[in-house]
Order: structure tokens, then sequence, then C-alpha cells
């Protein structure tokens, strides 16, 4: 059967249309590059391709040159676009149907996700109409490439993480405030987010602050959501990144470290626009899933930039040497309770009870319950001195 | 409609466009850039006929839209116009940064957001305004 094909969309253009997509005449379609341009006549090279690979390709997950490598039905195919892409192109089958090497894209040209038309408009009519801040988090899983659908387990790992990232960068924010102002700061209705719709097209989600914006449209989550985009505007530069969390480690970089693994472990880029009344255009951030296994692999290197030190000065109400179980009770007469780091060279062993004041060196770790949800705390006891 | 800042064919001496434009052209939407940077493909070192139009280069190919066959491409973001270089005809070329004056002509985003099509003026030097980008 001889192949003829009909343009359908440019997805690279450069003084003419560099690579787009085409379909035959029964409805496959065909991503077709440029690889040779005479006088009138632009050659492209065509392999068919599945509607879930464009979809991997368009929103970043593979390279243009594994798409080609990796053509599902092992055919090349070249046409000749002497007449214009708004004619029918003729398809031949590539000779030997051996690619050259220069007419394959080098490494590394990935797709990146851009605004859709109207998200603009549409994002700051909620931001004003909804008087909060409001977050569009576009979702681009596997199982979305051919309609607007997500596995369960992913959308909910993806609220909870993106939730505790946005509290964590919140109370991060509100550390550096007086006391008087960040206990008027400190509620959970300034980091707490609620879904209250879905759009298609990808899989995006609309999240909006829980508390609303003052009267001059301003809303107290755009200080976690500022921070969020200083880490995410490096993506692209992980030592960059590194350079921003490490200001900022803790439970914070945990929390951002647990977002990037979600973007590596799930293949599902992630791109968000936030606004709030105030602002006058929405912010936008692009998390490429190839970026994010780049960065994945430098943090889990840098675990120490998410470690919380805390140093609590008490004294010791229960110390057992054989599980390594502690509890304190500090000077400010609150209880603190953990048990011994096993990487740190201690031991509970001549501890005195209750009359002798130490400063204990501990790490909070925090684990998810995987039932509720909800992070539970637990402090391992790197170190410790006997005070006055 | 025209775009604010139109001029038409006749020779009025720097405002006149380096090529003939078809009529509507540039389209609406199109501005005057106001210092702002683009990027560029060029040789090593930057030649006049790096910032041709594809129509001036191709003057027989065929082109669904005249207007925008008779612009140059420049990209806003320097990654997404290195991201070309990784394609089949444009392994060679090199990146260049352009600083585009209001004079220079006027620009409109098009195809995907980084990528605007630019009608030249022809008093405007390019060569003169651009730098490699090592």
């Amino acid at each position: 059967m001889s192949r003829t094909l009909h343009y359908r969309e440019t997805l690279v253009y450069y003084d003419g249309p560099e690579l787009f997509v085409a379909v035959d005449q029964i409805g496959a379609r065909y991503l077709c590059l440029s690889v040779q341009l005479s006088e009138d006549v632009d050659t492209y090279m065509s392999i068919p391709i599945s509607l879930g690979r464009l979809a991997l390709l368009k929103s970043g997950n593979i390279d243009l040159r594994s798409a080609f490598l990796g053509s599902e039905t092992r055919e090349y195919f070249l046409c000749d676009a002497s007449a214009g892409l708004d004619q029918a192109l003729s398809l031949r089958p590539l000779e030997n149907n051996t690619v050259p090497e220069s007419w394959l894209p080098q490494d590394g040209f990935y797709f990146r996700l851009s605004i859709q038309d109207g998200e603009t408009e549409n994002i700051s009519d909620e931001a004003r109409q909804r008087n909060r801040a409001i977050i569009h988090l576009h979702l681009n899983p596997p199982e979305a490439a051919t309609e607007s659908k997500i596995n369960t387990d992913t959308l909910s790992q993806c609220l909870r993480i993106f939730q505790r990232l946005v509290r964590h960068c919140y109370r991060k924010t509100i550390q550096s405030v007086t006391l008087k102002n960040r206990l008027a700061l400190d509620s959970p209705d300034h980091w707490t987010l609620r879904t209250f719709a879905f759009s298609p097209g990808s899989f995006t989600l609309h999240m909006e602050s829980a508390a609303p914006a003052d009267m001059h449209g301003h809303a107290e989550m755009a200080r976690a959501l500022r921070l969020i985009d200083k880490f995410a505007e490096r993506f692209s530069n992980p030592d960059d990144t590194i350079q921003v969390l490490r200001e900022n480690r803790g439970h914070l970089v945990a929390s951002f470290r647990d977002f990037v693994e979600f973007i590596v472990d799930t293949a599902t880029p992630v791109t968000y626009h936030w606004t709030m009344p105030e602002l006058t255009a929405p912010i936008t951030r692009v998390l490429p899933h190839h970026e994010a296994v780049v960065l994945r692999d430098l943090l889990r290197s840098r675990v120490e930039l998410g470690e919380e030190s805390i140093v609590v000065d008490g004294v010791f109400e229960k110390a057992d040497v054989k599980s390594g179980a502690w509890r304190v009770r500090s000077d400010d007469s609150k209880d603190f309770s953990g048990r011994l780091d096993p990487d740190a060279d201690l031991n509970l062993d001549g501890i005195t009870l209750g009359n002798r004041r130490y400063r204990l060196h501990c790490i909070e770790h925090l684990e998810e319950d995987r039932s509720s949800g909800r992070e539970l705390s637990e402090l391992l006891l790197r170190n410790l001195e006997p005070l006055a | 409609m025209v775009a604010d800042g139109q001029k038409d064919n006749a020779d009025e001496g720097e405002n006149t466009w380096l090529e003939d434009l078809p009529e509507g052209c540039p389209p609406e939407g199109a501005r005057q850039p106001d210092n702002q940077i683009f990027y560029r493909l060029v040789s090593d070192p930057p030649r006049p006929q790096d910032f041709v139009s594809s129509r001036a280069e191709s003057p027989m190919r065929r082109f669904s839209c005249e207007c925008i066959a008779r612009s140059t491409s420049i990209h806003a973001n320097i990654e997404d116009c290195r991201g070309v270089t990784k394609l089949p005809r444009h392994k060679s070329k090199k990146v260049a940064k352009l600083v585009l004056p209001e004079e220079s002509g006027m620009v409109k985003q098009t195809f995907h957001p980084s990528h605007h099509s630019w009608w030249r003026r022809r008093a405007f030097d390019p060569v003169a305004n651009c730098e490699l980008v090592r």
C-alpha cells in the first residue's frame, strides 16, 4: 500500500518546519524530521509513532533521538515537501532501512511543557473570583497519554507530597520574622491547599489556599510558593539547586527531595502555575522528568541536606541502654523522646537520670504514616554533652 | 489589520523593510522590540547570510504562510535555541545573542512559546549587533 501523509501540527519551527506530526490514510501518526534542504525541496525522515510514544516525547519523558532510534515498527521513510506541507506527502521507504548518523538528532533534545492557550486568563480569573492564591498543577503521567486520567496512587501521592512541600516551605519562611508576627502567621490555613477542580489535557489539578487573600489581594501562601519557585527555576542546573537547598536545609529539603523522587518514580513531569489577586500575571515553573533524574541522583548523595538539627537542653527521665530509647524533660518543661542514631558512636551507659543536665544534639527524622498520610517525627540522638 | 508601526514598502530610507512583505504583514500582534535579548543560530564568525529570511534563503520553496516565510526565526530562550543545534540540519551552527532595539523591525511570538518571527528593517545590521555565546 502506498502511504500518503497529511500534515497535522508543527512541533519545532526554525526558518521552516523542522519537526512535525502527520497522519496517513488510516489515521496512523508519523513523526517527520527535516534532514535535507535544497533550493525548493524539504526532505523529511518519517517514522510511524503511537499516541502513547508521541505523548512521552511531547511531555519530555524521552528525547527526540530516542524517539527515532526506537521506532516502534522499525520502519523508516522519506518524504519530500516540494509542494509545501498543505499538500499530501508521499512516503517512500528509506534505502536499506538504514538511518545515516548525520540524520539523527543528537542526544538531549527534550520538549518542555508550556502554558496552554487561555491558561493565564483562566487562573487569574479564578484567583480574583475566589480571592485566594490559586495553583494549577499539571501532571503528565504515562497513563494520561491518550486521555485525561491518572492512577489513584499517583494522584494521592502527589497531593500529599506537594502539600507537605508547601507546609515546610511556609514554616521555613516565617522563621525569620519577629515572634509576634510569627504567632499570627503560623496558622495551618496559610499553608493548607484545597483542591477544587480538575481540567482535561494532561491531568490538571486546581488548588487554592485555605486562607483568603487580604484586601490588597495578597495571600500568605505566596511565601511558600516563591520559595518553591526558587528551587524549581534552577531545576535544569542541579548544582545551583543544591546551593539554594543548602541555604534551607532540613525538612524542607527532604520534602523537595520527595517531590523530585515522585517525578522520577512515576515518570510524571510536572508543570505548575500559580497566582494571587494582586499579581498581574501567573508564575510558571516546568519540572521535566529527565532533569528530575539528574537532580534526584545528586540529592541522594547529599542526604545531610535533608536533616533537621534539634538541640535540647534538659534532664533524662529515661535511658534504655539496651534499646537506645530515651526521654528528656527540657529546661522549658517540654518532653522529647527518641532513640540513639544507629550511625552515631554513642551509648546511654552511665547516663544520670533526674538531676543532671545534658545537651542533646539530635536529628529529627520525619516518616509518613501510610495509613493516615500524616508525618510522624522521631528524634535520633547523635551527640551528647553534660552541662554544668 | 496590520500591526502598529508597519510601513508600506515604499522606499522610506531607514524605515524600509528588508524584504517585500505581503499585505497585512507583519501581522496583528507584532510589536517593536525594546532592546530585548534574542538568540539565533549563526556561523562562526557570523555572516549576513545567517540572518536572511526563509524566503530569501529558498526562493523556490513553498510555504504555507508567506508572511512568516519572510521573517527570521529567533528565540527568547537560549536553551530553546541551543536545542535546535541538536537537529540534523543545524548541528554545525553556533548560538549568537542579539539585542534588538526598536529600529530593528518587529517581532511576534509564533509556534512554541520561546520562538519569535522577526521582520527586519533594512537599515539594521544584525552582524554588528550580535555576539557569539561561547
